[in-house]
């Protein structure tokens, strides 16, 4: 014996997919779906109660009295015919009935003969499923059991809207928390008086512990002293989340914040009130930026700027006033002083050219953009050829003493930008060594390190100059003008950082300086 | 009387240029390196005016102004700054020390004399 099964709903696509969007299919009991069948089965006095949802090929049920199986299938299922209508679907005796009479629910286990299912149907039209009732006797249902079974439909309905609403608030909610944490801003949520809602972990980092109490809460905020950025002070109702409590949205407002502990830190400031379904404002949400390296990365380049300024003025003021004497019939120059002066604009429009190849260097540096062309090079061999151009340079009497084994390894590198690295230091040697003693290049191999140190007997460093001797264009006094530029050492560091490696400076005054190049190599 | 300038500037190309563009506009012009030696010029020599380099090895132009700005012997010669530092503050900075002027470089050789003749008359 065969049950005869319903025609599928004409919408029965869109239909599964909206009952997916409840995400209810098997999920565990909840006492608020079982409880509507309870009373559905008092209220019409069944044994059986269900709440059945008709997924593809199945009747699967959310709450059900009176039957164990947790699902049948589809073709022999009542309700799917009872989704078929807008109106309950009542069969006084199944056996009666053409479309139930053969169905094995009916001619054996559970025996059905009565069955009453109202429809589940959402605000936009699908049928889900039914809230039914079931006997083993035939039977129907009073006007008032009628009404009641519709009226609990639609309750079970209302609750999978609300489930629904509830699971859609849910992960939103982790979402936004998510991404609260993940923010790289300390966010805090403050009522209408000032206290603190909700922080994120940024907050404590930023802003120090959050106190529990509301009373301390408040007196939390009176921590911190604000201040404009260039220190001027600043009243406390301008700061952003102070006017949020009075309706303004602030993006980016730039305060210098001191807490109880520690400096002052400039933060960004952004802040917005939060309202009520009113419209009236219930508190603010705010969200705090350390700046503190962005700023000091502004200083650094407004500073980086000043100085490359004064370093191009200064060689454009021989060029600018040499050529204009030379140009002027009134100034009265002799042969000689314009020949000089017009060489000394010549060497400084050179100066200049190589300043600027300089600055372009360092930034492709800095912004780790150098390309690097890179060959396995005998070490001994770059030696040489820094060596065979340094002495071509007017950099004063001293020699290069050359000290290398030949033993030395080859090492994987751009040997063009290692070459340079290696003019930049023994230029700088000569420029300091104390004539007649020669400067002196060593290089060895040991422990995986490669070291090319290169030796002058010149005056030496102290101890507290050396930090600043890779600072562009932090050039000591003396060899201002030797016609270096300034950026040598700090673009040798980078060169050798961009190996992997590093520039080690050893030195006393008196006792001369070495500079190592320090690379790592694969043995 | 042609008017007596000391020239404190530690670039030999500049310090050419400046020296030739001030003796093209008749001043008697003298040249140290640093602001010591600008301190030991005027302490034996001193000077009608003096124009002063701000990035000097030894002692620099600021602290070369506010030394002779402190000694009452010195205080009264006018100081005019000439230097590569044009920033709004730098200048500031100058003549918050008590400078007459402040010329920044690439000065103008031509009008170079007349400039510091010009800060010279309106200070009196």
């Amino acid at each position: 014996m065969t049950a005869v099964p319903a025609p599928l709903p004409q919408n029965e696509c869109d239909r599964l997919a909206a009952l997916r969007r409840y995400g209810v299919l098997d999920t565990p009991p909840e006492p608020a779906f079982d409880d509507l069948t309870r009373l559905a089965a008092y209220i019409c006095g069944t044994p059986i109660s269900l709440i059945s949802l008709l997924d593809a090929d199945r009747q699967w049920f959310k709450a059900r009295v009176g039957l164990e199986t947790p699902h049948t299938s589809r073709d022999l299922a009542f309700c799917s015919h009872a989704i078929l209508g807008n109106d309950v679907l009542v069969v006084p005796d199944a056996t009666a009935d053409a479309r139930f009479a053969t169905n094995p629910l009916v001619t054996s286990d559970p025996h059905i003969r009565f069955y009453a299912g109202a429809p589940l149907v959402t605000s936009d039209g699908y049928s889900l499923g039914t809230l039914c009732v079931i006997d083993r006797v035939p039977r129907t249902l009073t006007p008032e059991q009628h009404d009641a079974l519709c009226a609990l439909s639609r309750q079970a309905i209302a609750l999978l809207e609300l489930r629904r609403g509830t699971t859609r608030l849910e992960s939103a909610y982790r979402q936004l928390k998510t991404t609260c944490e993940t923010a790289p801003a300390a966010i805090v949520i403050l009522d209408a008086a000032g206290g603190v809602v909700q922080h994120n972990r940024m907050a404590e980092r930023l802003l120090g512990a959050v106190p529990a109490t509301d009373s301390e809460q408040r007196r939390f905020w009176d921590r911190f002293r604000i201040a404009e950025l260039d220190g001027a002070p600043m009243r406390r109702r301008d700061l952003a989340p102070a006017r949020a409590l009075r309706g303004e949205t602030t993006i980016g407002q730039e305060v210098l914040v001191c807490g109880p502990s520690g400096n002052p830190a400039p933060l960004l400031v952004s802040s917005a009130p939060l309202t009520d379904e009113r419209g009236t404002v219930v508190g603010v949400v705010a969200a705090f930026q350390d700046i503190t390296r962005l700023h000091e990365a502004d200083q650094l380049k407004s500073e980086f700027v000043s100085v490359v300024s004064h370093e191009l003025r200064t060689p454009l003021t021989s060029i600018r006033g040499g050529l204009q004497l030379v140009l002027d019939p009134r100034a009265g120059l002799s042969p000689d002083e314009a020949t000089e002066l017009l060489q000394a604009a010549l060497a400084n429009t050179e100066r200049l050219i190589r300043i600027s190849n300089d600055i372009l260097d360092l930034s492709r540096l800095e912004a780790k953009r150098l390309e690097l062309h890179k060959t396995p090079r005998g070490v001994a061999e770059l030696i040489a050829a820094a060596c065979q151009s340094v002495e071509h340079m007017p950099l004063g009497t001293g020699r290069v003493r050359r000290v290398v084994s030949d033993l030395l390894p080859h090492v994987f590198v751009d040997g063009e930008r290692l070459v340079q690295a290696i003019i930049n230091l023994l230029s700088n040697a000569l420029k300091y060594a104390a004539p007649p003693s020669p400067v002196e290049v060593r290089a060895w191999a040991a422990d995986g390190r490669l070291v090319i140190a290169v030796r002058d007997y010149g005056p030496g460093i102290s101890p507290e100059d050396v930090p600043g001797l890779f600072r562009p264009f932090h050039q000591l006094a003396a060899t201002r003008n030797v016609g270096g530029t300034g950026l040598g050492l700090a673009i040798t560091k980078g060169i050798v950082e961009a190996h992997g490696g590093s520039v080690e400076v050893e030195s006393s005054v008196g006792q001369g300086a070495t500079f190592s190049i320090v690379l790592p190599y694969a043995q | 009387m042609p008017l007596r300038v000391l020239l404190a500037e530690d670039d030999p190309d500049i310090q050419r240029v400046a020296r030739l563009a001030l003796r093209r506009a008749n001043f008697d012009v003298a040249v140290v390196h640093n602001g010591v030696e600008a301190l030991a010029w005027i302490g034996t020599h001193g000077a009608d005016v003096i124009l002063l380099d701000w990035v000097m090895p030894e002692l620099d132009g600021l602290e070369t102004c506010t030394r002779l700005k402190a000694d009452p012997a010195t205080r009264d010669i006018p100081v005019i700054f000439m230097t590569a530092k044009s920033q709004e503050t730098d200048i500031r900075r100058g003549l918050e020390l008590g400078a007459t002027g402040y010329i920044t470089k690439p000065f103008d050789a031509l009008l170079l004399g007349a400039q510091v003749r010009a800060l010279l008359e309106s200070r009196t």
